[in-house]
């Protein structure tokens, strides 16, 4: 256990240091955050409403998305697995503490926009703080569950950049934290319904913990923890 | 002598390419085994079997005590820092970084230093230290020094020493014969999957054919076809080539064929080959 804990605040460390992680982990979320925080509120009536979840949204499903399965790609696709195994380190392990990391980094961030809106654009509160930070919880679990499987799946950082758009652009897009998901056309707002972005903003913008937004959002975790479990024994056994 | 490494009967196939062919052989408690091969003929699949990294699929590997290796391509996160490495494998081996192990790969100095900062030598020094935590009795090298200048190898073979005399067992996989030559107490060869030979550096130079060359300028050039115990050679500045298995034979069979044909010897070089020579020779020999 203490070596596992060792390893959890280790790899915190190591993306600290790691520059790339800190970009979309930190840098780029926040940064949008300001450009679009000031932009939404200017053109769009009500944005103030929910802009805090909305910026959150993106950050988190940018942090995970994006941001951390290029550690674990460099982990299990190259020799620094081998290096884990014979030096008796559990390969999951490197899965688990990337997470857990990732969520203390996600939830940092999460933090900063939660208390940076009200003052810098006058965002309003969430209406229920339970239920805005149980959803933020699931929604940055969500989030990195996704990036596990992408960190465990594909072999070559190159391809990842690509790869981890397919969830990226279109929870960007259909799940209602640029414009109201109504806008869109009833197939699109379907496919928006497959993505833990669309769930984890309507949770964390509704008034009260609602069960029905919230266990999709526990499907949407479980489900990838699954596929991660199955590719970590695969890769395992290679 | 205790064994500290048996592997009996080891089977191993991608596919259906059979790697590793019923391979089989003991390393007692304290000798350092090099472990040589072409390319392909299954030496790293081997040390992958015997390191605990990949299954077999018919045979067994007994290892005594701990098992540390140090990999030949391995890497460690860029950020990680030399510390957090050794305190990181550490907590996992259930064992600290020994100040006198740190001295002696002259980790010291390196300790706050990145990962990603470290010159190929001191990441070596630095894997070979993640092998020696755990205080393991068995230890399986992948080309320790390749890649590593003059200096490095030398820094590696004075710390695989030190370990040989701690009594430690030590599986050296390596291209470098002269390394094996100074290093190592037994010989593996692997080829097409097969041991092809197994024995003392001393006695592959007998059992390799061509233990000496010889060249011999006579006083006038000897008839074709005498010529048993010396195998000729493309001649070389006037001077016929030979090469022979025994020395004794090779100079006995030159002195009777100047006798024969009233030949006076005007000039003779021997020389040996390396064990390098020797095993490229059985390589070649294994292609033909």
């Amino acid at each position: 256990m203490k070596a596992f804990l060792y390893g959890v605040a280790l790899q915190w460390k190591l993306s600290l240091r790691n520059r790339e992680v800190l970009i979309v982990y930190y840098l780029v979320p926040l940064v949008f955050f300001l450009f679009m925080g000031g932009v939404l509120t200017s053109i769009m009536p009500g944005a103030n409403e929910t802009l805090i979840a909305s910026m959150t949204v993106f950050g988190v499903t940018m942090g995970g998305v994006l941001g951390m399965p290029a550690p674990l790609v460099a982990m299990y696709s190259t020799d620094m697995k081998k290096a884990y195994q014979v030096g008796g380190v559990p390969l999951w392990t490197a899965a688990a503490s990337s997470v857990l990391s990732g969520f203390a980094h996600l939830f940092v961030m999460s933090l900063v926009i939660f208390f940076a809106a009200p003052v810098l654009f006058d965002a309003a509160m969430p209406q229920n703080l339970p239920a805005y930070f149980i959803a933020l919880a699931l929604l940055i679990l969500a989030s990195l569950c996704t990036g596990l499987v992408f960190g465990l799946v594909v072999k070559s950082a190159a391809k990842l950049s690509m790869v981890t758009q397919i969830i990226f652009l279109p929870s960007v897009l259909l799940s209602g934290i640029m414009f109201p998901a109504s806008m869109l056309p009833a197939v699109l707002r379907g496919v928006g319904k497959l993505l833990f972005a669309s769930w984890s903003f309507e949770a964390m913008c509704s008034p009260v913990v609602d069960a029905k937004l919230l266990l999709p959002l526990a499907g949407l975790i479980l489900l990838p923890l699954a596929i991660s479990a199955w590719r970590l024994n695969r890769i395992k056994a290679e | 002598m205790q064994t500290a490494l048996t592997v009996r009967g080891l089977q191993k196939s991608y596919g259906t390419h059979r790697v590793l062919n019923g391979i089989s052989f003991e390393v007692r408690k304290g000798q350092t085994f090099a472990l040589l091969g072409a390319n392909g003929a299954g030496k790293t699949t081997l040390l992958e079997c015997m390191e605990g990294l990949r299954r077999t699929d018919a045979g067994e590997i007994q290892v005594s005590g701990r098992r540390g290796v140090q990999l030949q391509s391995s890497t460690l996160p860029a950020q990680m820092k030399v510390a957090e490495a050794l305190r990181f494998f550490g907590l996992w081996q259930h064992h600290e970084a020994q100040p006198e192990m740190l001295r002696a790969l002259e980790l010291e100095p390196l300790l706050q230093k990145q990962y990603g900062q470290l010159s190929t030598g001191q990441k070596r020094r630095v894997h070979l230290a993640l092998a020696l935590l755990g205080e393991a009795e068995t230890l399986f090298l992948d080309e320790p020094t390749a890649g590593l200048d003059v200096e490095g190898q030398i820094s590696l073979h004075r710390e695989i020493r030190r370990l040989k005399q701690q009594g430690r067992t030590i599986v050296l996989a390596s291209h470098d014969m002269a390394e094996v030559e100074t290093l190592c107490d037994v010989i593996a060869i692997l080829k097409d999957g097969a041991l092809a030979f197994l024995g003392t550096p001393a006695e592959l130079t007998k059992v390799v054919p061509g233990a000496v060359r010889l060249k011999v300028r006579f006083s006038a050039m000897p008839a074709e076809g005498e010529w048993q115990a010396c195998r000729p050679l493309p001649a070389e500045n006037g001077m016929l080539r030979f090469e022979a298995d025994r020395l004794e034979d090779a100079m006995a069979e030159l002195l009777a064929v100047a006798g024969r044909q009233n030949l006076a010897i005007l000039e003779l070089l021997t020389e040996r080959p390396t064990l390098e020579e020797r095993f490229l020779s059985m390589v070649r020999e294994a292609k033909a």
